[in-house]
């Protein structure tokens, strides 16, 4: 689907370029004046800004992250409580869960075969991308204080700051849970539980065991707010 | 995730009514279904839950595609078929939001174009209108608070030099089966991030290429391969501006109700042929036949079985014996990773047509990817859909209307504030009998895995967009592939394999 006008295709590309060239090409156009000539030249200076902006955070472009955007957000912090943050995750874990969705060990229809898409390297610069990035907090998010008191004490109680560390900004294999979506802790933890997402490790799916629908409620709550 | 979220002054009564009235429609398919299906009444070549009872066919998925496929078995005087549906309603990758008194915004697939000769077909058979998508005006993007305006002629002007090196390239690359171009080996080693990156492009250029590629195929241009793209472009008579434009190209033309009322209207004319709620969970025998497909409401057996779905959503149901190494891998490996957002404000009025603009817009990195007029034809209300970031709008509905207003008055004007209703679909996340939209399918897959996409095997017989001979990943596609479907079904039936 696209949008952009020949004569304004052509406009806009020069005019970002240079004053005079502006001019010239809002004279050849014919339709230019006041605000909306104000406007183009603002609006290419923002496109100038953001390209330069996203050139310095993800190299040149066309780049590969791009493609994550979508349900992950701008470098890998996500709005939705629903899809998972990737800004700040640790590369080994990132690498991790890319491997195992493209192996089926890890079900999610979108993500298994969107890495089953990817090559080694591929995976690689994905993860150390986003493993670099600067986690937002969850702004979007607005905690329910009684469930996220109760799954404050539940964290503490799990000891889950032993693998994902004291603020919960998670190491290697252990994934970053502070701030991350709220909808996505409880479902995971949920998966836990009912077997559907495994850990080599053992302890998510003991630690999922014991937590009841509302614990699991809570402790997303919790977590979800740091 | 399919939400309608009413203002208070709305009236609520009538929101309620109307929606009822669409599932009610559904329920009374549930009801006829069942009433004709419970009783195992042995009529001949009809089936039940009777074991003796043994169907010619039976259709998996009541999209455009296994519909279109039973249309064509009961037009050719065929009776002895079944469609089975996984869910409380017909349409698959189409769905229309109800907006009451008999107007629709879609939350799928939507458009049709020049070419899409399937599809225009169809709905004149059906009785079914059609109109122009409203285009004219002006195009407005926007970019981290400065907001510009655009003149708009329906269309898109990419480099003409490299467009037309994208036509010729896709002129050797049949789109019924892409994987035999003579270049397929060089075109599927590349994605279409790859050959952009080659061209230098501006910033404004490669706002316009992605933008393009991402609307059609629902993903990165890094994640597209060259072959398929150009595929695409063949499929649109090696006419780029006829795959990506509105004025001549595949967004051009709306269809009156809603595209789902194709949908609908197939249905209704099929009946108790038509199971809703019977998603298939595993299907056994289909070597020799006949094939025992067992539903989450009963078993059906069937000579042959035309299986109107995504590979991806094939990969959902259990085959025993399992299916070929290779086509399992196929399936597995099938591109499910464009499951789109789409939102509906509905405004009392299409108030920014009276000041010049299309209603059309772009955002550079924020929620919408692209804003457009999805008024009625009678424009006696207005309507700016969007395809937006799933992960980058709230998830919460009421937070995502709120922020999208915000971002609409800032394009459009004030009045984009006061929405009176909002509807939204995130196909991801919804239910499991869609996943995705369109496939972007990406590098190195169609020269590894493409040439098990089409042959049938043993009784099952693929359909559904992705395997069409043209205009595949449309609704057009989806028929063409129901109508080949149905004459391979009607070949067997013929040659009285069983």
């Amino acid at each position: 689907m696209n949008t952009v006008s020949q004569p304004l295709s052509r406009t806009k590309r020069t005019m970002i370029v240079s004053g005079v060239l502006l001019l010239a090409v809002a004279l050849v156009a014919g339709v230019m004046y006041g605000p909306e000539l104000y406007g183009m030249v603002k609006l290419g200076q923002q496109v100038d800004k953001l390209t330069s902006e996203n050139t310095r955070l993800g190299g040149p472009w066309p780049r590969a992250s791009d493609a994550c955007i979508f349900c992950h957000g701008f470098e890998g912090n996500a709005r939705a409580q629903n899809y998972p943050r990737l800004a700040g995750q640790p590369e080994a874990y990132l690498k991790k869960q890319l491997k195992a969705f493209a192996a089926g060990e890890r079900t999610n229809a979108t993500m298994e075969s969107m890495a089953a898409s990817m090559s080694d390297r591929e995976v690689d610069g994905l993860a150390a991308h986003f493993a670099k990035m600067t986690p937002a907090s969850n702004a979007t998010f607005h905690a329910d204080p009684a469930s996220a008191a109760r799954g404050e004490a539940l964290v503490k109680a799990n000891n889950c700051a032993s693998c994902h560390g004291q603020q919960l900004e998670g190491k290697d294999m252990f994934p970053r849970l502070a701030g991350q979506g709220q909808v996505y802790l409880r479902d995971q933890l949920a998966r836990f539980k009912s077997g559907a997402r495994r850990d080599g490790t053992g302890a998510m799916p003991a630690v999922a065991a014991a937590l009841s629908d509302q614990d699991m409620e809570d402790v997303a709550q919790f977590i979800a707010s740091r | 995730m399919d939400e309608i979220v009413r203002k208070p002054d709305e009236g609520a009564d009538e929101a309620v009514l109307t929606r009822r009235g669409f599932l009610g429609m559904a329920a009374s398919v549930t009801a006829a279904a069942t009433a004709t299906v419970v009783p195992k009444v042995a009529r001949a070549a009809t089936v039940s839950g009777d074991d003796r009872g043994v169907i010619d066919v039976a259709i998996i998925g009541a999209g455009l595609a296994g519909l279109t496929a039973a249309r064509d078995l009961k037009r050719a005087g065929n009776e002895s078929f079944v469609v089975l549906e996984a869910r409380d309603r017909v349409g698959g990758r189409t769905l229309n939001h109800d907006l009451g008194n008999g107007y629709f915004s879609e939350a799928g697939g939507q458009w049709i174009g020049p070419g899409q000769t399937a599809v225009a077909d169809l709905a004149r058979e059906l009785g079914v209108g059609t109109f122009p998508t409203y285009w004219q005006g002006k195009l407005v993007m926007l970019a981290d608070g400065a907001r510009a305006t655009i003149e708009n002629d329906g269309g898109f002007a990419v480099d003409p030099k490299l467009r037309r090196e994208l036509e010729e390239m896709a002129k050797s690359v049949p789109t019924a089966a892409p994987w035999t171009s003579p270049r397929a080996a060089e075109f599927d080693a590349m994605s279409l991030a790859d050959w952009l990156a080659t061209k230098n492009l501006s910033p404004e250029d490669q706002i316009g290429w992605v933008l393009a590629a991402q609307v059609t195929t629902g993903a990165a241009p890094a994640r597209l391969s060259m072959l398929h793209y150009l595929s695409l472009i063949n499929s649109a008579d090696c006419n780029y501006r006829r795959l990506e434009a509105v004025q001549g190209g595949a967004q051009e033309t709306r269809i009156s109700g809603g595209s789902q009322i194709l949908s609908i209207k197939m249905a209704e004319a099929l009946g108790d042929k038509v199971r809703l709620k019977s998603p298939v969970l595993r299907i056994e025998n289909w070597q020799n036949g006949p094939a025992v497909i067992h539903t989450a409401n009963g078993v059906v057996k069937a000579r042959s079985v035309i299986v109107a779905l995504s590979p991806s959503l094939c990969h959902q149901i259990v085959f025993d014996p399992p299916l070929p190494e290779k086509r399992r891998e196929m399936q597995r490996r099938w591109p499910a990773y464009a499951p789109m957002r789409k939102t509906a404000h509905v405004y009392k009025k299409a108030f920014w047509r009276e000041k010049g603009l299309s209603g059309m817009f772009v955002q550079l990195k924020g929620p919408v990817q692209f804003a457009f007029d999805n008024s009625p034809e009678d424009v006696s209300f207005g309507v700016i859909a969007a395809f937006v970031n799933n992960g980058v709008l709230p998830s919460d509905p009421k937070a995502a209307e709120a922020e999208l207003s915000r971002i609409y008055a800032e394009a459009l004007g004030e009045e984009a504030m006061h929405p009176v209703a909002y509807h939204e679909r995130d196909w991801g996340t919804a239910d499991r009998w869609s996943l995705s939209c369109t496939s972007p399918i990406p590098p190195g897959f169609l020269t590894k895995y493409g040439d098990v996409l089409h042959p049938s095997i043993g009784r099952l017989i693929w359909a559904g967009t992705e395997t069409a001979d043209i205009w595949i990943t449309t609704m057009d596609g989806a028929i063409r592939s129901g109508h080949k479907a149905a004459l391979q079904a009607l070949q067997a039936a013929s040659t009285g394999r069983a």
